[in-house]
């Protein structure tokens, strides 16, 4: 998985808040995009009004749930970058153009290639704020590897597009919430507060398979 | 004799004439599309040089009203449009600065009916009452919807396409979170802010019309949206 390191901005302003904004957005995105395009020789091509209904719904899904205490804010981090994730996946501003001519489906980048990206741009992003503003690491799990992950991860994002919150967890090497994971549970015993969302529980699971 | 009010700010900058040119080349792209029937049954050697003819005004006023605006001035128009600058520059810096967002967002979009007057805006924003300390969105909005209730934008009049009242608003809201939000580092990151403002807006307001009559409604979305821009 491509480490894009040049989403990271040299600024006096807390990545975090950063991220926060379209411009940003849609900056390390693009960023994002050219580096797996140089990684995996897929082409994608872009669509800005996508790319910005996905920003805006996902910050509107943000500020509903923003924990009132400090100590849930790395936490909220994962959970951020997993909202992101499932509305990457449900507005898809990035269509693949053209796939590599020695792909090898078997690999995730190629299997789903926009899946891919957008789990790529979310790790880094979500990788790059808990390191640099919380001094916190992020361990990627192996599973991010692993083809059967990934067919599960698509029919299930396919059938409930929350299921990748859940996903982007076990890919980030965190315990995934696979019941009711477009709710960010507070563990300061803050509120949760509940968006007006589907609230079924993933079917299959990968540890169903 | 006392000169009128306005009468230095009218002598500033050929807006009137910059006006009378956005009306003819809004009033040639217009025309040209609605005789596009009509048009079509002209013999070949008529209708090339009326398509011609109207083309080559449109172009012709869209170059001369293009308004130059440099980063500068940008920052003085968002200085002005939350009160933290009240001189007769940065009000003339917000004028421009109107007028080069509307006419940005709407030639190749939405409202290429509608034309902005900056004679008219001018004399609007002189009107306007300041608030006795800067207040940042509460000034903004007030602008707002006294520029939606004025006719310093307006359709132009015998343009049959009726008044879009939906993506008037959101054209007018998007300039206004673009010019309260953060500057740009690059005059050229400007424009993409611009047009970021608008998809933003575009993307997140449900209700543009509803929204810019509600001046309390309309400071908190713009702090928002310009927030998150």
């Amino acid at each position: 998985m491509s480490q894009a390191t040049s989403i990271s901005e040299t600024s006096n302003v807390p990545l975090h808040k950063s991220a926060q904004r379209l411009r940003w957005f849609v900056d390390a995105f693009q960023k994002q995009v050219a580096e797996t395009e140089a990684q995996t020789g897929n082409l994608f091509a872009l669509d800005t009004a996508a790319m910005t209904e996905a920003f805006a719904e996902w910050m509107r899904a943000f500020e509903a749930q923003k924990p009132l205490h400090d100590e849930d804010k790395p936490a909220y981090v994962g959970f951020a970058a997993g909202l992101m994730l499932s509305n990457l996946i449900r507005f898809n501003p990035a269509r693949v153009a053209d796939i590599a001519t020695d792909a090898d489906s078997a690999k995730p980048a190629y299997f789903w290639p926009e899946g891919y990206l957008y789990v790529s741009f979310c790790l880094n992003v979500r990788g790059m704020i808990l390191e640099k503003d919380y001094r916190a690491e992020q361990h990627p799990n192996s599973a991010l590897e692993e083809l059967r992950t990934w067919w599960s991860f698509r029919e299930n994002a396919r059938e409930n597009v929350s299921s990748a919150i859940a996903y982007l967890d076990l890919f980030a090497g965190d315990e995934p919430k696979w019941n009711m994971p477009e709710l960010f549970h507070s563990h300061s015993g803050g509120r949760s507060s509940l968006p007006s969302q589907n609230h079924a529980s993933i079917r299959t699971r990968i540890s169903e398979q | 004799m006392p000169r009128p009010a306005g009468f230095d700010r009218l002598q500033q900058a050929q807006m009137p004439l910059r006006d009378a040119l956005r009306g003819v080349s809004r009033i040639a792209e217009a025309t040209e599309s609605a005789l596009e029937p009509a048009a079509r049954l002209l013999p070949d050697p008529i209708r090339a040089p009326f398509h011609h003819a109207l083309k080559s005004m449109g172009k012709v006023g869209n170059r001369l009203t293009k308004t130059s605006v440099s980063s500068q001035q940008i920052k003085r128009a968002s200085c002005f449009l939350t009160g933290a600058d009240r001189s007769e520059t940065a009000l003339m810096d917000c004028v421009v600065s109107f007028a080069h967002g509307w006419d940005s967002l709407t030639r190749e979009g939405p409202c290429r009916e509608e034309a902005i007057s900056e004679t008219l805006l001018s004399e609007l924003f002189a009107r306007q009452p300041m608030q006795p300390e800067p207040v940042g969105a509460e000034q903004a909005a007030q602008i707002l919807v006294a520029i939606d209730r004025s006719g310093a934008i307006a359709r132009m009049p015998s343009l049959a396409p009726a008044f879009d009242a939906t993506a008037h608003a959101l054209v007018l809201i998007a300039i206004a979170t673009w010019l309260l939000t953060d500057r740009a580092e690059t005059r050229e990151g400007e424009e993409s802010l611009l047009a970021l403002a608008y998809a933003l807006v575009r993307a997140t307001c449900k209700e543009p019309h509803e929204t810019l009559q509600d001046k309390t409604r309309l400071k908190t979305v713009l702090t928002d949206w310009a927030d998150h821009l």
